[in-house]
């Protein structure tokens, strides 16, 4: 989650002002624009004609290759609030803002890929909320499937309230315009081709965003003179170490952000990231969706290396504005007319270098990833809506005809629901924080609950239920406390030198901690499930099948150690 | 018998799906020639941007147009209608169906590599 993105809407509404906007389109961007929105209409009216049960509605058919289930997997992340929220991030705290990527590749992606996908797959699940009903029961489920559902059609809102914003402040773009516009676009293209539209639109956006943000990197090194240039203007705007990524952070108060590499390693790297990578269903829905087990497999793993090539659109241009851009961006609380917030570095440094053309592309590129965003949030919705709380409470003798109608349904019910939580959030901008903090409170517990459930053959139902529920509420009372008094930072963080950005990282690792505890804890005192009943689920108890006989080249395995090696290497040569 | 038929003929039509390179590949040669078009007007009246006299639009044009050209052609429907035989055996050997009429209580676990 773009922890820097929190602030978003905060900064540019305090810019807001009639006809008072960053970029002026030309007709011919207008056309680039277009163009992107009759093409996404165009795929999900053609791919309604495959979207005919229910399993081609919410898994695709589980019919996708390994390159397309590994590029949407990424791209269900990597959208614009995403983008625009790193790139600021990157002016406000330098390079250390790519840990965000590069640490998240690699554990993460790789845990996913190799350890938790075949346990995903072979149980034939359709959800993560579904895994917990095999692993722990109906109550877990429940739990997990009612936050998510709530999650997701909140920051579908958000996304589409940000895009909103974003096309106001840059473009000059009526609010409600650009609401409408775009939520009708998605609900059309995801009620007619399920997640098949939501996919494809997916690796649509991935190509857009790399080629619509390139001309920046490329140009903007041009500019500063290759790295050493960089490095040298940056020194001449800012003091302190903005360049390396692990060198300033044995101390908190060492470097910008105010973290320890403690933090990173264990918060970010460990219970952020995998948190988030191996448990959130609209990343991990992608990886399910495809063909076979080596496909599913190869998806996470595909897509790391992509996300740690992401800095060098994201990082860099954050960087490159630092450097070069004439004018000095503020925090958003300082953010005013005639002054520019940290959030607006993407679209300032798109306009610095791009004339019309390139500059539609990259507009698009960021529409793309704003309604991407909404798409895969509302088809996770759909999902987890009808596989694990319509059918197992509510209707459980539907035919497939009736669950598929459903689904459609569910999919545009979302989307109205994500237009009023969007016009919720223009009323109450503070909302926007709070939905962000709600989605972390989950994602670390989560994570806690599906690895000891995978692992532990002893893990109990209730167990895994208290396990998560404690652990997400241990996640709300430490993110409470801290809002109540700043100052009980330095006990979350375990340092009075701590900032806010230490916060989420350290919270992460007690509450993950906090789950583990209380599920072993709970498991030790009451009954486990008979191993009949955890066939396919458990560790020790699911027949993985061996790829010895396949060639190296083509395991999983191999291309994992490869993402090993580029991470590594990156940290040596950013340290 | 009949089911497993069925289940060939969504296989074999879920095959001859255009795949996404080809959406992808027409999107970006379209980007590409308009871009490339406007970066060759304004060759001699470059736009007020920095660096304009690198000419970003007549690259960046022709970079979409190197990727997009290959796509739709590789891509191109006509190629992809029938579907290869191998891919049809291939499907031949996939799961049961994931239809939600399937209850989840217990999981049916899957083989998940391919037959080939």
């Amino acid at each position: 989650m773009p922890l820097a993105a929190m602030h978003l809407t905060e900064a540019i509404a305090a810019l807001v002002q009639p006809n008072d906007r960053l970029i002026s389109l030309t007709p011919l961007d207008l056309l680039i624009v277009t163009a992107y929105f009759v093409m996404v209409l165009g795929i999900g009216i053609y791919l309604k004609r495959y979207a005919r049960t229910s399993g081609d509605f919410f898994m695709a058919g589980r019919d996708m290759s390994a390159w397309v289930a590994g590029l949407s997997f990424l791209s269900a992340n990597l959208g614009a609030l995403e983008l625009m929220g790193w790139a600021a991030a990157t002016y406000q705290y330098g390079i250390l803002a790519a840990h965000f990527y590069w640490i998240a590749a690699f554990p993460a992606m790789v845990l996913l890929g190799l350890v938790m996908m075949p346990f995903y797959y072979v149980s034939n699940t359709h959800s993560v909320p579904g895994y917990l009903q095999l692993r722990y029961g109906g109550a877990t489920r429940a739990l997990s499937g009612v936050s998510f559902a709530f999650m997701t059609i909140l920051m579908s809102g958000i996304n589409m309230y940000a895009m909103a914003l974003v096309m106001k402040v840059v473009l000059g773009w009526n609010l409600h315009f650009s609401i409408w516009a775009s939520s009708l676009t998605v609900a059309v293209y995801v009620a007619l081709g399920g997640l098949y539209s939501a996919i494809f639109n997916e690796v649509l956006q991935f190509f857009l965003i790399w080629l619509g943000a390139l001309a920046i990197p490329v140009l903007g090194m041009i500019e500063a003179g290759g790295w050493a240039g960089l490095v040298a203007k940056i020194h001449e705007h800012v003091q302190g170490d903005y360049v390396h990524l692990w060198a300033p952070l044995s101390t908190f108060s060492g470097n910008p952000m105010g973290v320890h590499w403690t933090g990173v390693v264990f918060g970010v790297g460990g219970a952020i990231a995998c948190g988030y990578w191996t448990t959130d269903f609209l990343v991990v829905q992608r990886a399910m969706a495809a063909k076979d087990l080596r496909s599913a497999k190869l998806a996470p793993i595909i897509a790391a290396y992509f996300k740690m090539l992401v800095p060098a659109i994201v990082i860099l241009p954050g960087l490159l504005g630092l450097a070069l851009l004439p004018l000095k961006l503020v925090p958003e609380s300082m953010a005013a007319p005639g002054l520019h917030s940290y959030n607006e570095v993407l679209p300032l440094m798109l306009a610095r270098y791009c004339g019309p053309g390139l500059l539609g592309l990259g507009i698009t590129a960021l529409i793309a990833g704003f309604m991407s965003g909404m798409a895969g949030n509302v088809s996770a919705f759909a999902t987890v809506w009808t596989y694990d709380i319509y059918q197992p409470h509510i209707f459980k003798s539907g035919t497939d005809r009736h669950y598929l109608r459903v689904g459609r349904w569910c999919t545009i019910l979302g989307v109205v629901a994500s237009i009023g939580t969007a016009y919720l959030v223009t009323h109450f901008k503070s909302i926007m924080d709070y939905m962000q903090a709600l989605v972390s409170f989950f994602i670390a517990p989560l994570f806690g609950s599906v690895i000891v459930g995978m692992f532990w053959k002893r893990a109990t139902p209730k167990g895994g239920f208290w396990g998560l529920l404690i652990g997400t509420l241990s996640s709300a009372a430490m993110y409470t406390l801290v809002l109540i008094d700043p100052d009980m930072l330095r006990y979350v963080a375990l340092s009075p030198d701590a900032k806010p950005m230490a916060e989420n990282m350290y919270r992460a690792v007690w509450s993950w901690l906090m789950c583990v505890l209380v599920t072993i804890a709970v498991s030790l005192v009451t009954a486990p499930k008979p191993d009949i009943e955890l066939k396919n689920v458990v560790y020790g108890l699911t027949p993985l099948p061996d790829d010895r006989e396949i060639p190296l080249y083509r395991r999983p395995i191999f291309w994992a150690a490869g993402v090993a090696v580029v991470f590594a290497t990156l940290q040596v040569v950013f340290w | 018998m009949a089911n497993e038929n069925s289940r060939l003929q969504v296989h074999r039509e879920h095959h001859e799906m255009v795949p996404v390179w080809f959406f992808i590949g027409i999107l970006l040669l379209f980007y590409g020639i308009v871009i490339l078009g406007a970066g060759l007007l304004e060759y001699h009246h470059l736009p007020a941007v920095v660096l304009a006299r690198y000419h970003a639009n007549v690259w960046g044009g022709t970079l979409l147009i190197l990727i997009g050209f290959p796509f739709t052609a590789r891509f191109y429907p006509h190629r992809n209608r029938m579907g290869s035989k191998s891919a049809i055996l291939t499907k031949k050997n996939a799961r049961e169906g994931d239809n939600l009429a399937h209850t989840e209580s217990v999981s049916t676990g899957r083989d998940r590599w391919p037959a080939v």
